[in-house]
């Protein structure tokens, strides 16, 4: 017994000796006062007794015009005469730690070794110190780039090779020598304010860390440009750009994916549904014309190559049956049919669906299993349920084994699987439903809404209070930055519990506040010209939403899913 | 006695597959260690099997560097943890989960057998 006490006060000494030594002291952020005076001082160039080391960077088109670094406000006012024109970001160095000299040999430490988009980096060597700051860092690509797994889509841990090669070159020391001589990292914890509207905001992570207003004004401002931002990126052959980087102006096409094609027109479909915006409609006719182009005999699958996967059918349903709903516009019935008899050909016996189809061989792949494919496949019988009863038979076939034989094992009964498509098709499904089933696939989801509320960052939380611009979004700790387009998906799921919730008459209250707090988490993050200062030309970027805090990059889905969940949260906000 | 023979062979093939087969690790240390440590508790567990003379002795030393490796695995889990905490601050509820099961974990398939057994072998 004392061997244990003894260990396990050992345990608790090396804890906080370890966290201590590399965290970094609490401050008291700049009050509103205090950062119009500084705001005043740099601008009219006058003193200001202001004795924290900071860095004063103009921005123009996404580049740094002027760089100042000091060790006060004064002592940066006399390196010049006049403010440069440009966008104004100040940096005021709060505290910084020693990182251990064992990053040198341990990269994996070296990438956790700083609060992505908050912290900053120094190289100290032979006197000289290179400073790199969050937006250095961001700029350079280099805040998220451990792949723990191919499956997941997250990037997590500095990009240690890009850092290091960035601090040798602002020290202008050759590797060898950094390899050689004495040298230390420091992380350095930066208190960051942009000039923006006559007035210094902070940043948080790469965005302006403000208030939003959830509101049905902002909500629909928000949708419209999300979709504004999609038209600016669908050619004119119906393919949208697939990943658009604010930061380097570059489309990358790599990896295009059908299912994240049909989904983007869905949101389109589903935008000219409630804004009647014509060129909205006609956006949505070229990109399902894009899809019903790649309709593959002899089944009517959609997709390239020798395989098919069923989300690209199921979505391109998905897309094309609420387009319809929206605009009566019947053209696309002939694909709808073909496309709703495949996903019927795809399903199981046991109501759950085959996942790849080669259509040069007619043939099911029986085995191979993805996250999402059967809940896309569902809403998509759902949708066109209306239309044949063996597709509204199919839908409920499908939630039955979804909500249920699927989690017909042990662990089971702990856990959700990516489970937002299919709560949208229960909620889709509803009239076809029984009341039973009704019962039984809403408690369902309530009990997923709960598990997915779990992973939602809270006011309430010691993590939030230090990073109060988490709250709303949905992750796993600190060390991982929230995504946008889980965001997005899971609330538009949520939405939808909210909505079947409702109707049987249960309590809504905590859904409801779980998908506001989400909305103000997306609408903060969507790009307008206050948060592209990095950005060379912010136009193209506007209304997009980027894949995560530390990865300013718009893929069409994070659009889709976040801005879908703003427009459907609409309904949430006027009850 | 006999019982902690057979939990000594269960033990070091589990060691085996773990470390060799299912996380495998590129550390030339951490492979000789739990070469070691497999053999040692493999010998422990045959020789407490046949009720061997020396086996009260392999038993121990067996248990205790298993316990030391426990030890050393779980300093190791604080220590990461530790640091996360001074790099980040509050980790959130996921990780303060993921990190107590992680501990609960290395005490389960490290800590508990050999605890019991030094305490039977030192009773004998």
């Amino acid at each position: 017994m004392k061997l244990i006490a003894a260990f396990s006060c050992l345990s608790l000494a090396l804890f906080f000796a370890i966290s201590s030594w590399v965290g970094l002291p609490d401050y008291t952020p700049l009050g509103k006062e205090e950062r119009a005076r500084l705001r005043q001082a740099i601008l009219q160039h006058r003193s200001y007794p202001l004795a924290i080391p900071l860095v004063l960077t103009w921005w123009k088109a996404g580049q740094p015009i002027r760089r100042i670094e000091a060790a006060s406000l004064d002592e940066a006012l006399r390196q010049f005469a006049a403010p440069p024109d440009g966008i104004l970001t100040i940096d005021l160095v709060r505290g910084e730690a020693p990182l251990p000299s064992l990053v040198d040999r341990w990269p994996l430490l070296f990438a956790f070794s700083a609060v992505p988009g908050v912290d900053g980096l120094s190289l100290e060597s032979d006197g000289k110190r290179a400073l790199l700051l969050p937006d250095d860092l961001q700029r350079a690509d280099a805040l998220a780039a451990q792949a723990p797994s191919p499956t997941l889509d997250l990037e997590i841990g500095l990009d240690v090779g890009r850092i290091v090669s960035m601090a040798i070159d602002r020290l202008g020391i050759s590797s060898e020598d950094y390899d050689k001589r004495p040298h230390r990292w420091r992380r350095v914890r930066v208190e960051r304010y942009l000039d923006r509207g006559g007035e210094l905001v902070p940043v948080a992570r790469g965005h302006l860390d403000l208030p939003v207003a959830v509101s049905v004004e902002s909500l629909n401002r928000g949708a419209a440009e999300g979709g504004e931002y999609l038209m600016r990126h669908l050619g004119p052959d119906g393919r949208f750009e697939y990943v658009y980087d604010p930061l380097t102006n570059k489309v990358e096409n790599g990896g295009y994916s059908f299912p994240r094609h049909a989904g983007a027109t869905s949101f389109l479909a589903q935008l000219y549904g409630a804004q009647k915006n014509p060129r909205v409609a006609e956006a949505t006719v070229r990109a399902l014309q894009f899809l019903a182009a790649r309709a593959v005999e002899p089944r009517g699958s959609v997709g390239e190559g020798s395989t098919h996967d069923l989300g690209g059918s199921a979505l391109a349903l998905v897309a094309a049956a609420w387009y319809r709903r929206a605009s009566g516009d019947r053209r696309f019935d002939p694909f709808m049919k073909r496309l709703a008899e495949f996903i019927l050909f795809m399903q199981a016996p046991d109501g759950d669906f085959r996942h790849l189809y080669r259509p040069a061989e007619d043939k099911r792949d029986e085995s191979y299993r993805a996250p999402y494919y059967s809940g896309e496949a569902t809403l998509a019988l759902s949708l066109v349920a209306d239309e044949d009863p063996r597709y509204a038979a199919a839908a409920d076939r499908a939630l039955d084994f979804l909500t249920g034989k699927q989690y017909d094992f042990f662990v089971g009964q702990f856990l959700y699987a990516e489970d937002h498509w299919t709560c949208m098709a229960a909620d889709v499904l509803w009239d076809h439903l029984s009341a039973e089933h009704r019962v039984r696939y809403t408690r369902f989801c309530v009990g997923f809404a709960e598990f997915l509320r779990r992973m939602q960052y809270t006011s309430d939380e010691a993590m939030v209070a230090v990073h109060t611009e988490l709250a709303g979004g949905y992750g796993f700790g600190s060390v991982l930055a929230a995504h946008d387009t889980p965001t997005g998906s899971r609330s538009e799921c949520v939405i939808s519990v909210w909505r079947m919730v409702r109707r049987l008459g249960w309590p809504s209250d905590s859904l409801r506040e779980q998908i506001l707090a989400s909305m103000q988490f997306l609408l903060a993050r969507q790009l307008g010209n206050d948060q592209l200062w990095l950005a060379p030309d912010p136009a193209p970027a506007k209304g997009g939403i980027p894949l995560s805090d530390v990865k300013p990059m718009v893929r069409i889905d994070s659009v889709q899913h976040a801005c879908l969940a703003l427009l459907r949260a609409t309904e949430v906000v006027v009850q | 006695v006999r019982t902690y023979g057979i939990l000594d062979l269960g033990l070091a093939a589990l060691y085996a597959w773990l470390g060799f087969a299912a996380v495998p690790s590129r550390s030339p240390t951490f492979r000789v260690t739990l070469i070691v440590l497999v053999t040692l508790l493999a010998a422990s567990g045959i020789s407490l099997l046949f009720r061997a003379r020396w086996s009260r002795h392999l038993g121990i030393a067996a248990s205790a560097l298993t316990l030391v490796v426990a030890a050393l695995t779980i300093l190791g889990l604080v220590a990461s943890a530790a640091y996360l905490r001074g790099i980040y601050g509050p980790l959130g509820k996921g990780m303060a989960i993921v990190s107590l099961a992680a501990a609960a974990l290395v005490v389960e398939l490290f800590a508990l057998v050999p605890l019991f057994q030094l305490r039977f072998h030192l009773r004998r």
